[in-house]
């Protein structure tokens, strides 16, 4: 069984966009501040639709802010 | 810290008291009785009154449960249930091999051991969300 990570840009992109914060980020997407703590620190991996919402806070595509990263390459 | 990790300290240090306290009775220590008897009522007004203390909510405006929270809420029910489940088994099951099968036991022993199962529930879950949320209050806050 090959062993995978999500990675993410959440926090380079809160930065991008005007040095946002934690919690202004966690009240427009509508979770909690920790939870946003849990998904940077790559903790938490979120539903599909939060990760969305993520994205389109910041307005790039979901790849841009999650990447799924394969330890086996010959799988991908 | 999160409401949750306050609750789950609170549940964890009632339920640990408890515990120690249902063994110095059940190994008839002197002066725990009331000790026990006194703790365990103070428990029962303690759960009743957590969810006023712990679970209001704090604004109108701000998130107070998300999808995350849900997740480590259903993961340590799970904890809790398989927990209980274990020491009912064991408590089931243990004493006839350990006496003789035909041997009796004492109806007010039934009560106690329900009362014992919600106690190591209230601990197993409470330990299930500590171990998830961290036992810490900032939780890898940056």
């Amino acid at each position: 069984m090959e062993k995978s990570e999500l990675k993410n840009q959440v926090r380079r992109l809160r930065f991008d966009n005007g040095e946002m914060t934690q919690q202004q980020l966690a009240e427009r997407v509508g979770v909690t501040r920790q939870t946003i703590i849990a998904i940077e620190a790559g903790k938490y991996a979120p539903s599909l639709p939060l990760a969305f919402r993520i994205a389109q806070t910041f307005d790039v595509p979901i790849e841009q802010v999650f990447q799924y990263e394969y330890e086996d390459k010959e799988i991908r | 810290m999160n409401r949750a990790q306050k609750s789950a300290w609170f549940g964890l240090t009632m339920s640990t008291l408890l515990l120690i306290f249902f063994v110095t009775r059940v190994f008839a220590l002197p002066r725990a009785s009331l000790l026990f008897n006194l703790l365990r009522f103070s428990t029962a007004i303690g759960f009743i009154v957590l969810p006023i203390i712990f679970l209001r909510k704090t604004g109108q405006d701000k998130v107070n449960i998300d999808e995350r929270d849900n997740c480590v809420s259903r993961k340590a029910l799970i904890a809790a249930f398989s927990s209980t489940a274990a020491i009912l088994i064991g408590a089931c099951m243990i004493p006839p091999f350990i006496d003789r099968p035909t041997t009796s036991i004492p109806v007010l022993l039934l009560p106690a051991l329900l009362y014992s199962l919600f106690v190591v529930f209230i601990l197993a879950y409470s330990v299930a969300i500590l171990v998830q949320y961290g036992w810490r209050g900032k939780d890898g806050e940056k």
